[in-house]
C-alpha cells in the first residue's frame, strides 16, 4: 500500500507491505536515525516524534502515519541534566571519602574508621591500581520491600582524564548499570596520556553499598541480588518470624 | 513483520463495527497498538480506529464525563476535565502508565479490550463505577465497568467495538487513591489497589475497593467494601478505627486469587494487597476526617 507522509519537513511517499511498522519502513526508505533494539516500546533508541509528540516506531503501523507528519533525530536542533548519581572530580581518596560523606549528608569520617576501606583498592599487577569509592542514600519500604534510591556518590581514580565531561558520563552509566545489578536485573596497564579506567571500577561497588545500605535501614543482609522487593520483603518476614 | 493482508481505516464506530464483520478472514481493532504490536496476533487484517472519531474527552449536558476509547493516556494525564474529575487519580494513573511515548500512543480503550488483570486503568475506573459504551453495527447498549471483563484476556465485547466510557456526576467528588507494585523489567503491575470512598456526614455511603494484577480479572473486593458501608468515621476513637481498617485490608486480600509466576509468587502478591489496601484506606479516611474537621470548625 503507499503512504503519503511528512518526514523531517518534506512531503514523502512510501510504499510499503500492510503489516510494516514505521522503524522498519524508515529503515526500508531512509538512512535516517531510528535504531532497532529491543522492539518493545522500552528503550528508546527508536523514538520519532508523531505529529509533534515523541512515540516509539517500532509500536506503530507505517498505514497509521499517512497523511502526518514523522519527525527523526536529524529533524531536531540539538542540548543535559542533574541526576541520581554524582560523581566526584580530581579528589585523592581520603578527599572522596571526605567529599562522598558530606555530598551524602553523613558525619565526616576518616578513611581509617570505614570499615573494610583496603578491598575498596584495587590492587593487580596486571592494570594500573584504582581506587573506586560508592556512597548510598536509600529508604527501604519494610512491608512491601520496596528499596528507593535518594542519591550515589561515586568517586573514582580514573587517573589523567582526556575528556573530564565524558569521563563523568562513562562513571554515571557505569554506576547505573550496577545500581540495576544489585536491585532489577536478573542473570547476567596505563593507557595513553596516563588515562587507567573509568567505566568498570564504579560497576562493582553499587551492590555492595546498596546491599549494606538495605540491611543498616532494616536489619536485613540479603545475600542475593537482586535485592528485589520480594526478596527484602521475604527477609524481613523470616527475620520476624525467627525473633 | 506482521503478516496481514490489509490495513483499514475506520471513519466512524459503526463503519468500524462492519468492516469487521465484513472480511474477508479474521480481523482485529487497533487503536494505539501499543500492547498489540508486541505479540502481534495471527489475523487477516486490521481495523485501525485511531480515526474513528472516538478520541475525545468532553462534559455531558448531565455533568458526567465522557471519555472516548480513543483518548490516549497522554490526554488523560493532562485534560483538565479529568485532572479535575473525583481529585485527578485517574490523571495520576494515567501519567504512571509505561512511559511518555507509550503514553503518547495507549489508548484508554486499549487498555481495557486487552483485558489483562493488570491494566492499569482499570482499577481506578472500577472504583468510579465507569459505565462502558458499546456499539454495534445499528446498536448501542452501556453497562458497568464491572460487568466488562469476563475472563483472562477476554471482554464482553466480541466483534462489537467499545466508543467510550462515561464517570458520572455523582462520583465527581469521591475520595480516591491507588497505588500499584511493578515489575521493574516489564512495568507490568504485581499488584495494584484504587480505593474510592463517599461520605455523608462522615457517614460512609460507598466504598470502592478495586484491584488489579491479582485475579484473572480486574475485580472490586465487595465483601470488605460492603463492610465499611454505613460507618461513622467520626463516631470512633482513633484505635478502632485503625483495627477497623486493618480487617478490611485482610478481607481485600482474602478476595484475590494471585497468579504465582516469575515476576512475583501468590502470597507476596496477596501481602500486597492487603499492604496497599491499608494504606489507601488509611489515607482517604484521614483526608476526609480532615475535611470534616475543616467544615465544622469553619460553621463553629
Amino acid at each position: 500500500m503507499r503512504i503519503e507522509l511528512n518526514l523531517n519537513g518534506e512531503e514523502t511517499s512510501w510504499e510499503v507491505a500492510p503489516g510494516t511498522t514505521l522503524l522498519a519502513a524508515l529503515h526500508q526508505a531512509s538512512s535516517l536515525s531510528a535504531e532497532d533494539s529491543c522492539l518493545r516500546g522500552h528503550c528508546g533508541s527508536c523514538t520519532v516524534l508523531l505529529g509533534g509528540r515523541p512515540v516509539h516506531s517500532c509500536l506503530v503501523m507505517a498505514a497509521r502515519v499517512s497523511g502526518c507528519s514523522v519527525t527523526t533525530i536529524e529533524g531536531l536542533p540539538g542540548e543535559g541534566r542533574e541526576g541520581l548519581v554524582r560523581v566526584i572530580r580530581g579528589a585523592s581518596l581520603e578527599k572522596a571519602i571526605e567529599l562522598g560523606c558530606s555530598e551524602i549528608g553523613w558525619e565526616q569520617k576518616k578513611p581509617s574508621t570505614v570499615p573494610h576501606l583496603e578491598r575498596c583498592i584495587g590492587r593487580s599487577d596486571e592494570s594500573s591500581p584504582q581506587f573506586g569509592v560508592q556512597f548510598v542514600d536509600l529508604e527501604v519500604d519494610p512491608e512491601t520491600g520496596e528499596v528507593f534510591l535518594r542519591k550515589i556518590v561515586s568517586a573514582v581514580d580514573g587517573g589523567t582524564m582526556s575528556h573530564p565531561l565524558m569521563t563523568d558520563k562513562q562513571i554515571e552509566g557505569a554506576v547505573v548499570q550496577g545500581l540495576e545489578y544489585a536491585l532489577f536485573e536478573n542473570d547476567e596497564a596505563s593507557g595513553p596520556f596516563g588515562a587507567k579506567a573509568a567505566g568498570e571500577v564504579p560497576i562493582d561497588g553499587p551492590a555492595q553499598a546498596i546491599i549494606n545500605a538495605i540491611s543498616d535501614a532494616v536489619g536485613i543482609h540479603i545475600n542475593r541480588i537482586p535485592a528485589t522487593p520480594e526478596r527484602i520483603w521475604r527477609a524481613i518476614k523470616e527475620s520476624k518470624e525467627e525473633s | 513483520m506482521w503478516e496481514i493482508s490489509d490495513y483499514l481505516f475506520a471513519d466512524s464506530p459503526p463503519e468500524a463495527v462492519s468492516l469487521m464483520r465484513q472480511g474477508p478472514g479474521k480481523g482485529i481493532y487497533l487503536a494505539g497498538g501499543t500492547d498489540l504490536l508486541l505479540n502481534p496476533p495471527e489475523c487477516d487484517f486490521v481495523v485501525d480506529i485511531s480515526r474513528a472519531g472516538i478520541s475525545n474527552i468532553a462534559r455531558t449536558p448531565g455533568g458526567d464525563v465522557f471519555l472516548g476509547a480513543g483518548v490516549t493516556l497522554q490526554d488523560l494525564a493532562t485534560n483538565e476535565l479529568v485532572t479535575s474529575f473525583a481529585g485527578g487519580e485517574l490523571s495520576r494513573v494515567a501519567s504512571q502508565c509505561g512511559n511518555r511515548p507509550v503514553r503518547n500512543l495507549a489508548t484508554i480503550g486499549g487498555n481495557l479490550c486487552n483485558a489483562r488483570s493488570s491494566a492499569d486503568t482499570a482499577p481506578i475506573l472500577l472504583a468510579l463505577d465507569a459505565t462502558c459504551f458499546i456499539t454495534d453495527q445499528d446498536s448501542q447498549e452501556s453497562l458497568p465497568l464491572d460487568d466488562f471483563f469476563v475472563g483472562p484476556q477476554q471482554t464482553i465485547l466480541e466483534n462489537r467495538l467499545l466508543v467510550g466510557l462515561a464517570l458520572s456526576a455523582e462520583v465527581s467528588d469521591r475520595r480516591c487513591a491507588s497505588s500499584k507494585l511493578i515489575c521493574r523489567a516489564d512495568n507490568m503491575a504485581l499488584a495494584h489497589v484504587a480505593v474510592g470512598v463517599d461520605c455523608r456526614e462522615g457517614r460512609i455511603n460507598a466504598a470502592r475497593i478495586a484491584l488489579g494484577a491479582v485475579a484473572p480479572i480486574p475485580l472490586r473486593a465487595t465483601l470488605a467494601e460492603s463492610t465499611l458501608d454505613g460507618f461513622d468515621i467520626n463516631s470512633e476513637d482513633k484505635e478502632t478505627l485503625s483495627e477497623m481498617i486493618c480487617d478490611v485490608a485482610e478481607l481485600a486480600a482474602g478476595e484475590v486469587d494471585p497468579i504465582d509466576e516469575h515476576r512475583a509468587s501468590s502470597e507476596y502478591r496477596r501481602d500486597l494487597v492487603r499492604v496497599l489496601t491499608r494504606r489507601l484506606l488509611e489515607k482517604v479516611l484521614a483526608e476526609i476526617a480532615a475535611e470534616s474537621a475543616l467544615n465544622d470548625g469553619g460553621q463553629s
